[in-house]
């Protein structure tokens, strides 16, 4: 009996705790028409867009869709920057599509070069 | 064919024949045994010797192997040429069959007349192992050939020197830290095999002293191996933190949290003889938890959600990990199905206040953790099911869940838990006298408020004008407080113990390790704070709102030019020299004769601030270590926010302008007059140089003419050509690309009085309270190895259910005897709380 009510609770609190704290995994599109709702992004790094200052904002950078590479969202990212950033092709980003037009990432999962050769053999 | 590739054979074959023997001996016959026991003995020196062969191979340098080549290199010192062997998949899937090998002799020798009934199950585990490295083979050689991945054949056979070894595994922990999670891995297989053992023989009862020392000594290399992979992680990786939910880590964590679910459910067996049904799934899911952990880990299915790299395993040894979750999860669910009316369930906690109640509750909250977690990794997988869409949690390209949900379930399941932890030390088995333990908590609950009103003070003082805790005050009080009281209360408990019985303190003084993990871990990530700072070359001391300045003070290499520096990052031993000045609160240096770089005064401290860059597979990757400051009550811990740059005066001018040589800082009185552009070759053609002709004023006046350039490299890189001024001992370089339109350039010059300085971004972070973590941890290590100590000594007795004089507690055996009577009517009698029990 006991059993059963921890077990409802914690299901209960297992729903609870994922609601928003689960980040979808979408195109870069579907999170510009998405503002406001925590979501995972893959994209192309804009090599030639990236800023850097540590002391004021942070990050700063566009990426592109990995497969429509006309379609390109800006994002700030407040947190040091990883490591391996800099020589990084691609970036997932984890964050919100803000009203003011500027995806905010919470988490980078930096991709590295060789990952995705091995992802297309 | 390598000595190696045919151990591992000669190894699949012996274990493979192990299974048979002992089924085939039923326990009696003799030969057949002591063959088996050969057999498995052979299969475990297989194991042995492959290990050491590739050591050897890699000790010895022998790299037309390809796992020698892509793994160690010539340069490697002790212990990382030995540690190599461990960084590939093959070389951990070795280091698992040696722990199982090892373990397995030990099973052999402790298991008495469980012995037949164990191995054949247990001898399966090398059996997969050993066929996945026959498919998986570390002895491979480097092909030759004229593919795109073969060694060509016209450089030098054998290959000269390997790859090397990541950078980031050239640390002492690699040395310590996976044989030590992978002994606890592979411990793992023996409650397994005793769980499936004990349905096939029908014998319920006494695996559970023969199990518990193993499921000990599990918990306390997994949970050890655990906490080192975040102490790694936080020492070398400038992550800021040791624990981040990250695929790879949880993947350890749950089936640690499984193993400790199935401890506390052994004892409840051992000493009222209930929820035997619960430990038979809990060995049989932590195993299985644990493959599927490795499968997720392996397989690459979670690339795209994790920041660490992912091997994809080979697909044959990819079917063979499925293989096992298959084998083992059907036929452990195959036999509790057929045996589940068999299990006795004996019903225990019938009074809501004892001892069988809060473990029956603490085991709860451990297997839901466990599945929590296990669900939360899954998610990637999870949500790309169909069927999920009935919840809207649909997603074809998957959904990760973040920390925060992690977090959430993570806090609302160890708050019951720390209040359970802190009463059950008190409380007896059957029945307890609820006037009784309030007396005895009292004491750990005064301690508890004391500490949660010092954890409000002190959360006021972290509150400034630019900090505020994202988590709730009062999550954090209750977190702390609770993590004190348990800590608290166990160690009062295990004192008392000490003088009686100090064999059982073990399981106290783990308990109060994970108050301490727990009451560190909350205040040392709510209250981390950061700043980020410039510390730049021959600049005064930068002022941190923590207690030091900090300034710029050299490279561990001395001797070199700051240019070669700059150019050759791959160094691995690079480190900026930073030192830290204590400060007051005011801002005012403390030691007054350090203001100026030259001396290093009393209370100064020089840290090394690693930053490289090394050539990874197909690019350049920047590795940092942090600089860690510990002290007693807090870390702080300074990474490098970006690379180390090189400041010099610069001018950006077009064509026909004169512009002063400056920076922010400095101006030194130069000025440059662009001439013209000019360019020798044709655009895009390797060679061509383009040039900024310039004419150079000093400060005296002398006119010196510069030509700076870029020369086109053959890879599209640009070249500085030019660069030495020796009239004036002075440099100068274009930084970037010269406009094409405009033609307009930045010049950067370096002079003998004004020089290139060095500008390191930090970041610094102060983390209070970090080292109750690390000293929960080894409380919780020591402990579980003590209570290990203990069950090794009472796994050859015959299995007695305790007395129910021993029942009734340690400390009062008189009252005891009263509260024996009433409960005895109970015993017998079948209570209706049994849920639990029957899980």
């Amino acid at each position: 009996m006991i059993a059963l009510i921890v077990i409802a609770i914690t299901m209960g609190v297992t729903l609870y705790s994922f609601s928003g704290a689960i980040a979808k995994h979408v195109t870069l599109e579907q999170a510009i028409h998405d503002p406001g709702v925590t979501l995972q992004v893959p994209g192309k790094i804009l090599k030639n867009t990236v800023t850097y200052d540590p002391s004021k904002g942070g990050l700063r950078f566009k990426i592109a869709d990995m497969n429509n590479p006309s379609e390109v969202m800006q994002v700030v990212y407040d947190q040091p920057k990883p490591q391996n950033f800099d020589t990084a092709t691609s970036v997932e980003v984890v964050g919100q599509y803000g009203q003011d037009g500027v995806f905010h990432a919470s988490t980078l999962l930096v991709k590295c070069p060789s990952k995705y050769s091995d992802a297309a053999k | 064919m390598d000595i190696g590739k045919l151990s591992i054979l000669a190894g699949l074959a012996a274990s493979s024949l192990t299974i048979p023997l002992y089924i085939f001996s039923m326990g009696n016959r003799k030969p057949l045994i002591v063959l088996a026991r050969v057999c498995f003995v052979i299969a475990f020196l297989m194991g042995g010797f492959a290990f050491f062969r590739l050591m050897w191979l890699i000790a010895h340098h022998e790299y037309q192997y390809k796992y020698v080549f892509d793994f160690s290199s010539s340069n490697l010192d002790a212990p990382f040429i030995y540690a190599a062997t461990w960084a590939g998949q093959q070389g951990s899937f070795l280091l698992w069959l040696v722990w199982t090998g090892v373990i397995g002799i030990l099973l052999l020798w402790k298991s008495g007349d469980w012995e037949h009934k164990v191995m054949p199950i247990y001898a399966s585990v090398p059996v997969f192992l050993f066929a996945i490295l026959h498919w998986l083979s570390p002895f491979n050689l480097i092909t030759r050939g004229t593919g795109p991945n073969d060694w060509p054949l016209s450089f030098p056979w054998p290959p000269p020197d390997g790859a090397g070894l990541n950078p980031s595994l050239q640390n002492y922990w690699m040395a310590i830290h996976p044989p030590t999670i992978f002994f606890g891995f592979a411990s793992l297989a023996v409650p397994f095999s005793f769980a499936i053992a004990s349905m096939i023989w029908k014998k319920y009862d006494d695996w559970v002293q023969r199990v518990a020392p193993f499921v000990l000594l599990t918990v306390a290399t997994l949970g050890i191996g655990l906490f080192m992979g975040g102490y790694w992680a936080y020492e070398t990786q400038g992550w800021h933190g040791f624990w981040a939910w990250d695929p790879v880590e949880n993947a350890s964590l749950f089936p640690w949290l499984g193993s400790v679910a199935l401890l506390h459910g052994l004892i409840v067996q051992r000493s009222r003889g209930g929820m035997g049904k619960t430990n038979i799934f809990l060995a049989l899911f932590s195993w299985l938890l644990f493959i599927y952990g490795t499968f997720l880990t392996r397989s690459g299915v979670l690339a795209n959600f994790s920041v660490h790299a992912f091997g994809m395993l080979d697909n044959d040894a990819l079917k063979l990990l499925l293989a096992m979750i298959a084998l083992y999860g059907i036929g452990g669910l195959v036999l509790i199905v057929i045996r589940w009316r068999h299990i006795p369930g004996k019903p225990i906690a019938d009074n809501l206040l004892s001892r069988d109640t809060a473990m029956l509750l603490a085991v709860c909250f451990m297997i839901l953790a466990s599945i929590v977690i296990t669900i939360g990794t899954s998610w990637p997988l999870l949500s790309q099911l169909k069927w999920f869409s009935l919840f809207g949690a649909y997603n074809p390209s998957g959904s990760a869940v973040s920390k925060l949900f992690y977090n959430r379930v993570g806090s609302l399941l160890a708050l019951p838990s720390l209040l359970i932890m802190g009463m059950v030390p008190w409380m007896y088995w059957k029945k307890t006298d609820g006037n009784k333990l309030l007396w005895k908590i009292l004491p750990a609950w005064f301690l508890a408020l004391i500490a949660g009103f010092g954890i409000i003070l002190f959360a006021h003082s972290q509150t400034t004008a630019n900090f505020q805790a994202s988590t709730p005050l009062a999550l954090v009080v209750s977190m702390g407080a609770l993590g004190v009281f348990a800590a608290v209360s166990n160690l009062q408990y295990m004192i008392s113990v000490l003088r009686s019985r100090r064999i059982t303190a073990g399981g106290w003084l783990s308990h109060v390790g994970i108050g301490i993990i727990l009451l560190g871990t909350i205040l040392a990530n709510v209250y981390e704070r950061s700043e980020n700072r410039t510390i730049v070359e021959g600049m005064a001391p930068v002022k941190t709102h923590f207690g030091y300045a900090i300034a710029y003070d050299g490279w561990t290499h001395d001797g070199q030019t700051p240019q070669q520096i700059e150019k050759d990052w791959t160094k691995f031993t690079h480190a900026v020299k930073l030192k830290l000045i204590p400060i007051d609160s005011n801002g005012d240096v403390t030691n007054t004769s350090s203001e100026t770089n030259s001396s290093n005064a009393k209370g100064d401290i020089v840290g090394n601030l690693a930053v490289f860059h090394y050539w990874q597979e197909d690019h350049w990757a920047t590795m940092t270590w942090p600089l860690i400051l510990k002290q007693p009550f807090r870390d702080l811990y300074i990474s490098a926010a970006n690379d180390p740059q090189l400041v010099r005066i610069s001018a950006t001018v077009r064509p026909g302008e004169t512009s002063t040589v400056g920076d922010v800082l400095r101006n030194p009185g130069y000025q440059v007059y662009y001439k013209r552009f000019k360019m020798i070759g044709q655009p895009g053609q390797p060679g061509t140089i383009m040039e900024a002709q310039m004419i150079l004023t000093t400060p005296t006046g002398q006119k010196v003419p510069i030509d700076p350039g870029l020369r086109l490299g053959g890879d599209n890189g640009l070249e500085h050509v030019n660069i030495q001024i020796p009239q004036v001992q002075g440099a100068v370089l274009i930084d970037g690309a010269i406009n094409p339109a405009s033609k307009e350039v930045t010049v950067e010059f370096e002079f003998p009085d004004a020089p290139a300085l060095w500008a390191i971004p930090i970041t610094i972070t102060n983390k209070p309270f970090i080292n109750l973590v690390w000293i929960g941890v080894l409380l919780m290590g020591i402990g579980a190895l003590w209570a290990m100590v203990r069950r090794a000594f009472e796994s050859g007795k015959r299995y007695i259910p305790l007395t129910e004089e021993e029942l009734g507690g340690v400390r009062e055996p008189i009252k005891s005897k009263h509260g024996g009577n009433t409960n005895g009517k109970a015993h017998i009698k079948p209570a209706k709380i049994s849920t639990g029990a029957r899980r």
